[in-house]
């Protein structure tokens, strides 16, 4: 018989320790365990009747129990388990073993509850995400459209435009002239279209609920012909007659509202929630983006405008600024210019067939006063 | 050391007497008074053991503690401290022997030489769904620890098994284990109970729960705010 005397920090729960709890040195002799306290007090398991389990904090702890469970030695030292397995006694290599094989058991059972919840969450995500993009669309459908022209009357007076409104007749009939040709085309009747040209070097174009858009002088400039600008307005407008800002207004309120019901108490889920409206959000807005491209192309096709001029204004953009990297698209609000390229192509490859009028502007002219 | 937790539980602060070349380290910020023999420094690294650095710091901050600790050391004998935790409850001392005790994110208010403060995860599902941090503090060591809670705190002694509803652990020892599960058998009845998911604890050892929970008397008071 082989006699184990390497020394081992654990600790003893026993009713004679005060606090019921103390730190002890493990050691492991040829008959059974034993655990020495600081005061010199000893507390000895035989190996006959000792009962096993693994547990604690770190799932790594070794528990030895007696029958009557009013003593326990344990210890985290992972030396404990295989020193106790080599310490001669077949009866407790055996016990050793059982108590192993109950802990892979438990180990497996664990990461499969783990897993099974992952998917269930994934679904319970979809869910409530497919629940508040339909029901946030049909609840905005139903409401009459002063609504949005409120909202973005209010949202237009209290933003900071980033420069002052552009004047010039010449700019802004050409770019109003753009909004008039389309406006007959727009899928839902009564909005009525209203663009502030604003002079800063912004590469961008924005539209509020109601019909009021903005577009900057900087992507004006960047523009190579009018139907490039044109698309951009189709796809803004578009934003406007598919009702994205009143969506996106519902959907925030009805994620948070959603998951309170199907959850409860939301205190325990604070770091759950806030990452699934965080990515639902922005998955949604990306969703938007591509509606918009979309119905853009239809409106531009309807009202005999080269489609492709949206696909090349985001090509500019994509040299300009380059693209979000794949691995942090989900996180992005806008999906990537070369998705939305594609996207462009493929919808409007089947309309080719339309004869299509070119706008006719001075275009140099107006990038000219644009530049002034 | 000496410790005297005063005005419990609402609004506790707790008294530490030094006597001279005795230090405690205490959370940022945690200092509401002290006499005139007492030194402070600043760093990022345990006082005892001298361990840590900025690594160590940068994995305080993710358990929601500070990247910086100070450390308090009297010059003589009989030199007092106060110190209270951030928000409104209950200050509990612990006294350590050679274990570890898992305190919850934000709720490790002070300690002495001989403990150190490390981080842990406990797990994925209960990073996600027990109403704590993803990442908890690790004290262990021999010493004088003092934690914070949100309302006032009760000490459990579990021997089998317990439960607690998320977002209401302190602290507990490292001998036992929880794992967040249902509160009722059905998981519907479990979520049309208002509980949703709860923390289920086994194992032999003390527990140390706060009577409130910060989230849900956000949500209580968060309405009754004016918009700023």
């Amino acid at each position: 018989m082989k006699s184990t005397n390497s020394i081992i920090s654990g600790g003893v729960f026993n009713d004679s320790i005060e606090g019921g709890r103390a730190g002890a040195e493990i050691g492991i002799g040829p008959q059974g365990i034993s655990a020495i306290l600081a005061d010199g007090t000893r507390f000895d398991l035989s190996f006959e009747a000792v009962e096993l389990e693994i547990g604690g904090a770190s799932g790594k702890m070794v528990f030895c129990r007696n029958e009557d469970k009013t003593l326990t030695i344990f210890t985290e030292d992972k030396r404990f388990i295989h020193s106790l397995s080599a310490a001669g006694s077949m009866l407790i290599e055996q016990k050793v073993a059982e108590c192993l094989k109950t802990n892979r058991k438990r180990g497996r059972k664990s990461r499969r509850n783990v897993l099974t919840g992952l998917v269930l969450l994934a679904l319970a995500c979809w869910g409530i995400y497919e629940v508040v993009l339909y029901g946030a669309r049909a609840a905005v459908n139903s409401l009459p459209i002063s609504i949005d022209q409120q909202i973005g009357e209010v949202a237009m007076s209290s933003m900071d435009l980033q420069g002052g409104v552009l004047e010039d007749p010449v700019v802004t009939d050409a770019i109003q002239s753009m909004v008039a040709r389309l406006a007959p085309h727009a899928s839902v009747s009564g909005f009525e279209f209203d663009v502030t040209v604003v002079d800063a070097d912004i590469l961008n174009a924005f539209a509020l609920p109601g019909g009021k858009i903005v577009i900057y002088t900087g992507l004006i400039k960047e523009a190579n012909r009018p139907e490039q600008v044109a698309g951009v307005l189709a796809h803004e407008m578009a934003h406007v007659t598919k009702r994205h800002g009143l969506q996106r207004i519902g959907q925030t309120l009805g994620i948070s509202g959603l998951a309170t019901l199907l959850a409860g108490d939301l205190g325990g889920l604070a770091v759950l929630t806030e990452l699934l409206a965080f990515s639902t959000i922005n998955k949604y807005s990306r969703t938007h983006e591509t509606e918009a491209d979309l119905e853009g192309v239809r409106m531009l096709v309807a009202a005999k405008i080269d489609p492709s001029g949206l696909e090349e204004f985001f090509e500019i953009m994509q040299h300009e600024h380059g693209d979000v990297p794949a691995a942090i698209a989900w996180i992005s609000t806008h999906p990537d210019h070369e998705d939305r390229i594609r996207e462009i192509q493929n919808s409007f490859q089947e309309e080719t067939t339309a004869g299509f009028e070119p706008l006719h502007l001075d275009w140099d002219e107006i990038v000219k006063r644009v530049n002034r | 050391m000496q410790f005297d937790i005063l005005a419990r539980p609402a609004a506790s602060a707790a008294r530490i007497t030094l006597g001279a070349g005795e230090s405690v380290t205490c959370e940022v910020g945690a200092m509401i008074g002290m006499s005139s023999g007492i030194s402070v420094e600043t760093t990022t690294r345990s006082r005892g053991s001298g361990k840590g650095g900025v690594l160590k710091g940068l994995k305080r901050m993710f358990s929601g503690e500070n990247f910086f600790l100070n450390h308090f050391t009297a010059n003589q004998a009989d030199e007092t401290l106060l110190i209270s935790p951030q928000s409104l409850g209950d200050i509990v001392h612990y006294t350590l022997s050679g274990g570890s005790l898992i305190v919850q994110g934000g709720s490790w208010l002070a300690s002495s030489n001989g403990v150190e403060v490390d981080t842990t995860f406990q797990g994925l599902g209960n990073a996600l769904l027990s109403g704590e941090g993803i990442f908890w503090v690790k004290c262990s060591g021999n010493g004088d620890l003092l934690m914070n809670s949100f309302g006032a705190v009760y000490e459990v002694d579990v021997d089998g098994e317990y439960t607690v509803d998320t977002g209401h652990i302190v602290a507990y020892d490292d001998t036992l284990q929880f794992k967040v599960g249902k509160s009722n058998k059905s998981l519907l009845g479990s979520l049309l109970g208002g509980e949703g998911f709860v923390c289920k604890f086994s194992g032999q050892g003390k527990l140390y729960c706060q009577s409130h929970n910060p989230p849900s008397f956000g949500s209580v008071l968060g309405p009754k705010l004016k918009p700023r």
